[in-house]
């Protein structure tokens, strides 16, 4: 065992004392500093855990590498598009968000399975926006203003959904 | 704050007390566990080298299957440490994701002959050094991140908690500090170690 390895041993073995504690401090400070919060990320949080229904499952968002769309899109700013992917075990759901005119944007979206579903986009800052989905799980959203939204799905084919009512799958709140 | 117990108790115990009144039927005790936790967890996740946009959808999905699960924690001592394990569980299956869809998109659009562009190693991510309050700091931080992975993501974890808190915090990271009372640990050693044999570092470590 070498002099550095035994003092390491002994240093391990000590007491926390106020020098680790003030050390400690600084690096918090120095965390806040290069990696934020983001500011809003509480007040958004409480936004979407308010959410009044009942639900089974969150769905995880996947976005697709905006670096990698960017390999072969041409595609202006004015006409962005982004897409996300919402999965859960239920349901997987495919959204696209574009831009059609400054400050309105469409959300277009695929349920796959298909099934009959209920589609809510509550906004964070505007009215909650409330569809059904068609035969081929195509949903769409028109008329959207910028801002963070949260989708629900609510499946409606069985009488057991419609009876139960709580297999609803929902996201996390993203930004449109 | 670190180093003294807060007089409204620990990291670990507020959370545990908010998390209670909350199962008692207080829905506001809910937001509360969220803004005191939200700052630990945000750290838990980066430091598994999860991009920022992508570590707020892990922090929203962590609090939304807690919301879902709450009836499932008997303990609410063990509160913090299931969302520890959570977020780290997530943080590592997201950045293994990310590197998976970087290699298949580019599969999909890339053309014969293109070089395939270097999949992120997001753990290399490097903060602009000028954001830093002083020199200080600056210095901190180059030892802090000379340190083993590990160790790196242990600190920065309980940097965000209460000296009191160390011990169940570094328990749920898959780290335990030892059974034999409040030891500083091997990872605190270390950076002890490397800030006294830095002869520019001014403090009262030694």
């Amino acid at each position: 065992m070498s002099d550095d390895d035994r003092s390491l041993d002994d240093l391990a073995g000590q007491p926390l004392d106020d020098a680790d504690a003030s050390t400690l401090r600084e690096l918090r400070a120095a965390y806040d500093v290069v990696d934020p919060v983001p500011v809003d990320l509480i007040e958004r949080l409480h936004f979407a855990l308010a959410l009044d229904e009942v639900f089974d499952e969150v769905a995880r968002i996947t976005r697709l590498p905006q670096d990698a769309l960017a390999v072969r899109g041409e595609q202006g700013a004015a006409t962005r598009t982004e897409t996300l992917t919402f999965s859960a075990e239920r349901l997987t759901a495919m959204v696209t968000v574009t831009r059609v005119a400054p400050g309105r944007l469409r959300l277009d979206g695929w349920l796959a399975p298909p099934e009959a579903c209920l589609v809510r986009l509550r906004m964070q800052e505007g009215p909650t926006h409330e569809l059904r989905a068609d035969e081929q799980g195509r949903f769409s959203f028109d008329g959207l203003a910028e801002g963070f939204g949260q989708l629900s799905f609510h499946p409606t084919g069985s009488a057991q959904d419609e009876a139960e009512g709580t297999n609803a799958v929902v996201t996390p709140l993203f930004q449109l | 704050m670190i180093g003294t117990e807060p007089e409204d108790g620990t990291l670990v115990d507020r959370a545990a007390k908010a998390f209670t009144a909350y199962r008692d039927g207080d829905r506001a005790s809910f937001d509360e566990l969220v803004a005191v936790l939200t700052p630990l967890l945000w750290h838990t996740v980066r430091a598994q080298g999860v991009d920022r946009l992508a570590a707020e959808d892990v922090v929203q999905t962590l609090w939304m299957r807690l919301l879902h699960s709450s009836g499932s924690i008997r303990d609410p001592q063990t509160v913090v440490k299931w969302l520890i394990t959570a977020a780290r569980r997530e943080g590592w299956r997201v950045t293994k994701q990310a590197r998976a869809e970087v290699v298949r998109t580019t599969a999909l659009f890339g053309q014969e002959g293109d070089e395939l562009p270097s999949v992120p190693v997001q753990r290399a991510e490097e903060p602009d050094e000028t954001v830093f309050r002083d020199a200080r700091q600056r210095q901190l931080w180059r030892h802090v991140h000379s340190l083993p992975e590990r160790c790196r993501e242990l600190i920065r974890v309980i940097a965000f908690a209460d000296r009191p808190d160390y011990a169940s915090l570094a328990d749920s990271l898959g780290m335990p500090m030892g059974s034999i009372g409040p030891t500083r640990g091997r990872c605190l050693a270390k950076l002890r170690h490397v800030l006294a044999s830095d002869p520019q570092w001014e403090g009262s470590v030694s």
